[in-house]
């Protein structure tokens, strides 16, 4: 009961303390969540139901059919968790990655923090979309590849922007004074550092969200996601593969990339800098 | 021509938190003639920054400003904002406290400084350049060279806030507003600055908030400060002496060197209707519990009821 | 006893230059009594005071607990030598997390003894109330509180342990003079209660000559005279 209260209380306060967008954007975001969790009660037909196909907009087929004849809205419904899911684990695995790499190397420094940074720069350099197109072909197509390459690929510049914060932190005086009274590093990293970092991890995280998904869109319109999986830019991928761009069919290309870039948009308002006012002390 | 520099004429502000009101500045009368200094002294939370950068017009848009502030006969307040810009800077200079964050942290302290002289004093970057340096000079941050090439963050407090006072000093403002400048200074280097600081209010008018009554000392007037209002402002050496406010009183025995016995209690949030010291008084009697005037008093204004001429 | 013997310190500046911040310095700091340390800045004082309570390697020289030396502990006995001597620095703003209330940092310290509740709400009163600390501050986060009090609340926290030693790097170069009046007053109640040995760094000669049993003048990293 008290925790239950404890974390509402806890919601209501981070809520009180976003700005207008971003409370725009969770709102998108939670409005999204909401549609493609009900999908099979708010979709008006199954995805892999097929019927006749390269229907125009209808009362019945408001976003018409694709080539198989299967209802481009129910597609674009059950996208939804696919694309976001698959973005919000690619961004997951990067930040586990990026956070640690970035912590562990701000605070020990040292040979430590050489090495670990070092490796990060080569990282950096490695011109990604290339590399991904390539893995991407190379492994069976599948959604969890995204994940994996992304997830590997992308880490750098959180571990970047990780490591100089900590750097920051490590210097305060309460960092000194929890070392004096005899404490270790794990300590010091799990109750000062990382909670200090929020800021910078959080806006990373919904940043990696919205790229993943843009990453996710590119490699499945370039036909290297899981030919089965519905997501929106295996969307965009099947209308321009069966002509849907040559005939300017733009019910069935342009609402996948209107969600992908609204969703996007949506992540990034999530972790848009909260812009701190200067606060008077009187 | 002895003219006045700055004056204040009954200034309030207020700063509006989570629906409360805050009174930073309760009615403060001040003036600043040419080639005047001005220490302005008193606890943390008096309100002595507050007035410094009311003077500038920084505070338009988190506190209500009330009153009048003539700067060489001109109303901050009322002028138009390009001419406002102007006065930063050219007309009052204002060296702020907490010199860490005062410097662009990417850019070499000794170019910033030398970017404030071109932009104030509208001389090429040579001639700034060469300003700068001997300002720096001046106020001991040797070698001069090395200084002036250093980054932010590879100096100590102590060079930032001389570097800081270089730019004030640097040009010919005609006011200078300094907070708190020998804050975390040695004693060599606080006399340094000290020195540089009062040879500006030769061809203008210093304004320098501090704690240090031992610097306070040094200028020609001192004002003490609590919550808000002025309650002793009179030559330096007579107030700092001779003092003869309570509160006055009891921060100059709050000096190591004078026996250190702090003022008891705290500073109340709600001062009250009556003398805004009154709790924390020893000298308080049944008429403190009215609001006390400032008043004319061996030779300076004392704003207490329990003072004889 | 904690006694430096012949330490000093020798940075690498990132352009490669050697600079030697503190040269074969030797004190004694004494339980029961106070230790001025006074110089301008940037002679070596709080270099010297982070390498006393280990927060620093000194580059040569010993560090000597009761005569046991302990410049070669590592982990365990590190950090039992680091809660015999306590550390308060300059700037009480950043020597709280600003994401934990006062009273969080508190019970951190007292963990860090293992303290039971009851000896650790004990504490805290007797403390608080020495240090003139107010208890209705305890449940507010660092941002809410003055310089002032934040520092009385550092003072607090690095004497929750019962240290053995206290280093003070300029406690007061901050607050105001009344301020600093009564936190100085505080801590010297303490220390004859107590009996801990401080070492107090300042530039303010009137302020160590008003606290001091004894004061060292530094000048570029070495001790120059006694008083």
């Amino acid at each position: 009961m008290r925790t239950w209260k404890g974390i509402c209380a806890y919601i209501v306060r981070t809520w009180r303390g976003l700005e207008t967008y971003q409370k725009a954007g969770v709102f998108i975001l939670l409005l999204l969540i909401t549609i493609g969790s009900l999908a099979p009660w708010i979709a008006p037909y199954d995805p892999l139901q097929t019927g006749t196909p390269f229907q125009s907009p209808s009362f019945t087929h408001p976003f018409g059919t694709d080539n198989l004849g299967q209802d481009n809205l129910s597609r674009l419904i059950y996208g939804i968790m696919n694309t976001i899911k698959i973005a919000f684990v690619a961004a997951l695995v990067s930040l586990a990655i990026g956070v640690s790499v970035g912590v562990y190397s701000g605070y020990y420094r040292g040979w430590r923090e050489d090495a670990l940074m070092g490796v990060t720069d080569l990282f950096l350099l490695i011109p990604s979309l290339p590399l991904m197109i390539l893995m991407a072909s190379y492994l069976e197509p599948s959604e969890w590849n995204i994940v994996l390459v992304i997830g590997f690929l992308w880490w750098c510049p959180t571990a970047r922007v990780v490591h100089a914060r900590a750097l920051q932190v490590r210097n305060q005086g309460y960092v000194r004074s929890a070392l004096a009274l005899g404490y270790g590093g794990p300590y010091i990293i799990w109750h000062h550092i990382l909670p200090n970092c929020k800021q910078v991890i959080i806006a990373k995280f919904t940043m990696g969200v919205a790229l993943a998904m843009l990453a996710e869109a590119s490699l499945s319109f370039l036909g290297l996601g899981d030919p089965l999986s519905i997501t929106w830019g295996s969307m965009v991928n099947l209308a321009y593969s069966c002509g849907g761009f040559a005939n300017d069919l733009w019910w069935w290309y342009l609402p996948p990339c209107i969600m992908i870039t609204l969703t996007a948009a949506a992540f990034f308002m999530v972790g848009g800098r909260k812009n701190e006012g200067r606060r008077w002390q009187i | 021509m002895n003219g006045s520099v700055l004056s204040v004429r009954d200034l309030r502000v207020n700063f509006q938190t989570n629906g409360s009101k805050v009174s930073a500045l309760n009615g403060v009368d001040l003036d600043l003639a040419q080639g005047e200094s001005l220490a302005l002294a008193g606890e943390s939370g008096s309100g002595k920054s507050v007035l410094a950068f009311a003077v500038l017009r920084l505070l338009d848009d988190v506190a209500d400003v009330e009153g009048k502030i003539l700067f060489e006969g001109e109303d901050v307040y009322q002028m138009a904002h390009g001419r406002l810009l102007d006065i930063r800077g050219k007309g009052i200079c204002l060296v702020p406290q907490s010199p860490g964050t005062a410097f662009d942290p990417l850019r070499k302290v000794g170019v910033q400084i030398s970017d404030f002289i071109r932009k104030v004093e509208q001389i090429d970057a040579a001639d700034a350049r060469s300003r700068s340096i001997t300002e720096m000079d001046r106020l001991g941050l040797r070698p001069v060279k090395d200084t002036y090439e250093n980054y932010p963050h590879r100096m100590s407090g102590g060079m930032l806030e001389r570097s800081l006072i270089a730019c004030a000093t640097a040009t010919s403002s005609r006011l200078v507003i300094a907070d708190e400048p020998t804050k975390g200074l040695d004693r060599r280097t606080k006399d340094i600055a000290l020195s540089a600081l009062l040879s500006t209010a030769e061809n203008g008018a210093l304004m320098m908030i501090t704690h240090d009554l031992t610097s306070a000392k040094r200028c020609e007037r001192t004002a003490i400060m609590y919550c808000g209002e002025l309650v002793e402002i009179g030559p330096s050496e007579s107030v700092i002496e001779d003092s003869v406010h309570p509160y006055t009183k009891g921060l100059i025995r709050s000096m190591p060197e004078r026996g250190m016995t702090p003022i008891p209690r705290r500073v109340r949030s709600d001062p009250g209707g009556g003398c805004r010291f009154y709790s924390r008084c020893n000298e308080a009697s049944e008429k403190c519990l009215f609001h006390p005037d400032l008043r004319m008093m061996r030779g300076r204004e004392v704003r207490c009821w329990n003072v004889d001429a | 006893m904690l006694t430096l013997e012949n330490v000093s310190k020798e940075f690498v500046l990132s352009s490669g230059r050697r600079f030697n911040a503190v040269k074969d310095v030797s004190l004694d700091l004494n339980k029961g009594s106070v230790l001025g340390m006074m110089g301008d800045s940037g002679c070596g004082k709080s270099t010297t005071a982070l390498i006393a309570c280990r927060l620093l390697n000194q580059t040569s020289g010993k560090i000597l607990l009761d005569n046991m030396d302990v410049s070669s502990h590592r982990r365990k006995a590190l950090s039992q030598f680091r809660r015999s001597v306590q550390i308060v620095f300059q700037d009480p703003i950043s020597a709280f997390d600003p994401l934990h209330t006062i009273r969080w940092s508190f019970s951190e310290a007292a963990a860090a003894s293992g303290m039971t509740a009851e000896v650790q709400s004990e504490r805290q009163d007797e403390l608080c109330q020495s240090m003139d600390f107010p208890l209705c501050l305890l449940d507010r986060f660092p941002s809410e509180v003055s310089g002032g009090e934040l520092q009385r609340a550092a003072i607090v926290r690095s004497l929750f342990i019962k240290p053995d030693y206290l280093i003070l790097d300029e406690p007061t170069s901050m607050l105001d003079l009344s301020t600093q009046a009564q936190i100085s007053r505080g801590i010297l109640s303490i220390v004859q209660n107590d009996s801990i040995g401080i070492l107090w760094i300042t530039h303010d000669e009137a302020l160590a000559k008003a606290v001091c049993d004894r004061i060292l003048y530094m000048k570029d990293g070495m001790l120059v005279q006694q008083s």
